[in-house]
């Protein structure tokens, strides 16, 4: 008997999917924003260090 | 003036902007307040040990209200439905430890007076942000940015008076000035953009509550990383911690306070948006003025000039977080949230409709309930035995209070906590 389908996990259990979430997350500027600004934070720390 | 909105859609939209304006002065309250028992323990250990602190409390604190309020079974269930937002939350986390640590070396090369007008301006770099990756004030109207706008810039000028005014000016040997301006402004950055991934988890449908439980292991990672490097080693690291454990409790005490505040400041960026929520928050910076001068007795050797420079910028301060707290969102500008969700809909593959009802404060998960298990129990208890013990070993601090004062502002601050509280559990479901 198939497992039931559980809707809030559908889309991470669908393999193809996940991918492309995950090909979403890194083409996402909203992420290299805020991780650029981070790298230079911590670039300042080594400076200040 | 009519909308053209049906009356149930108008009453619903400006029933949110006052849970967000109310809970943005709720955080303003808490944040202010959680200065409070930081300041019984600051100058008892190094800086780095101090943030350690306060964040192994908020770390507690940010998984034991949110399951305490919803459950684990509601908290759970949230982050699964939006595992892609993790990676923004413990961002989040490691930009705050990053920000903090620079305001160290801030206040180490140029002082106060000078380091906190710098990197109040977090709250201009998150209103940028926000118009330009949630298009916030787009279509808000010239009487909208005057609103917003010269109200966080009101906030900033007042917020740098009060900073002048107070701060201690006394030349610092050793000091490198450029330094200094370049590490404020640093954290004034880094703290305006970590708003990015606070309005990025809330257009996708997140509550504030799920969000924040994994904020907590960006700042947790960040910050031992940071205190281990400082320290030089894990050995030197724990010897800090037990040479400060008779005021870890404060330390406690203060991350506890300063999560309340935060998980206000989170529903205030989700219901009005960063770009009004964050400057209503940023008025913390008067509630530790009245602790500071008030209860702590700061303000007594300051002079008359000092004084009305203080009366000057906690007016502007007051004039300005009322322009913010005016100036609710039009349809148009509605709109232009709404096409910001729509893409986040899209490229994430969420449920529109879902998403939709939970920015209005309908979701239908926070309103139907999630089961509750008996050992949730283990986050309230385990929180309640570590104060307890902390308690055990703390010593008393040698900085005089006044305590009616305190009991005076607790009170204030309490109140704020249960207005707050039950605004966002009527409207919202603290959805």
């Amino acid at each position: 008997m198939p497992r039931p389908l559980r809707i809030h996990t559908l889309q991470w259990e669908n393999n193809q999917m996940k991918r492309s979430i995950v090909a979403a997350i890194f083409s996402d500027v909203h992420l290299w924003v805020p991780v650029c600004v981070l790298l230079g934070g911590i670039c300042l720390l080594v400076v200040l260090r | 003036m009519s909308t053209g909105l049906k009356p149930e859609v108008e009453n619903r939209v400006r029933a949110l902007h006052i849970v967000g304006v109310v809970c943005g002065l709720a955080a303003a309250a808490w944040l202010g307040t959680a200065e409070a028992p930081v300041k019984l323990a600051a100058g008892q250990a190094p800086p780095l040990i101090v943030t350690l602190g306060m964040v192994l409390g908020v770390f507690m604190a940010r998984w034991t209200i949110p399951v305490l309020l919803k459950g684990a079974d509601f908290v759970v269930r949230d982050l699964r439905q939006n595992v892609h937002l993790i990676v923004w939350a413990l961002l989040a986390g490691a930009l705050w430890v990053v920000a903090n640590t620079l305001t160290v070396f801030a206040i180490r090369n140029v002082g106060l007076s000078i380091a906190f007008p710098l990197w109040n301006s977090n709250c201009l770099i998150g209103l940028f942000w926000g118009w330009l990756f949630f298009n916030e004030l787009r279509g808000a109207g010239w009487k909208g940015w005057a609103q917003v706008f010269g109200g966080s810039l009101a906030l900033v000028i007042g917020a740098a008076i009060l900073a002048w005014a107070t701060a201690e000016r006394t030349p610092i040997a050793g000091a490198h000035p450029m330094l200094g301006i370049a590490a404020a402004l640093g954290a004034g950055v880094l703290w305006g953009t970590q708003y990015i991934p606070y309005r990025k988890a809330y257009i996708s449908g997140m509550t504030p509550l799920s969000f924040v439980t994994m904020i907590a292991f960006g700042e947790l990672v960040s910050t031992l990383v940071l205190s281990v490097i400082f320290a030089g080693s894990f050995h030197n690291l724990g010897q800090q911690i037990v040479a400060a454990r008779p005021f870890l409790f404060w330390l406690f005490l203060g991350g506890i306070c300063w999560v309340f505040g935060d998980l206000f400041q989170q529903y205030a960026a989700k219901y009005i948006g960063i770009g009004r929520g964050i400057p209503l928050s940023n008025t913390n910076q008067l509630w530790g003025l009245a602790w500071g001068a008030l209860v702590f007795g700061e303000l007594t050797t300051i002079g008359a000039h000092a004084r009305m420079l203080v009366l000057v910028g906690s007016l502007i301060m007051i004039v300005g977080a009322a322009f913010i707290g005016t100036a609710a969102a039009p349809a148009s500008e509605r709109s232009s949230w709404r096409s910001a969700m729509q893409r986040e809909c899209t490229r994430y593959n969420l449920d529109p409709v879902r998403v939709e009802r939970a920015l209005t404060g309908n979701d239908e998960q926070a309103r139907q309930g999630a089961k509750r298990r008996a050992w949730e129990l283990v986050f309230p208890i385990s929180s309640l035995a570590v104060m307890v013990w902390l308690g055990l070993s703390l010593e008393r601090s040698s900085i005089a209070l006044n305590l009616s004062w305190a009991i005076v502002l607790l009170a204030l601050t309490l109140c704020s906590l249960f207005l707050s509280g039950w605004l966002l559990w009527k409207r919202t479901r603290f959805s």
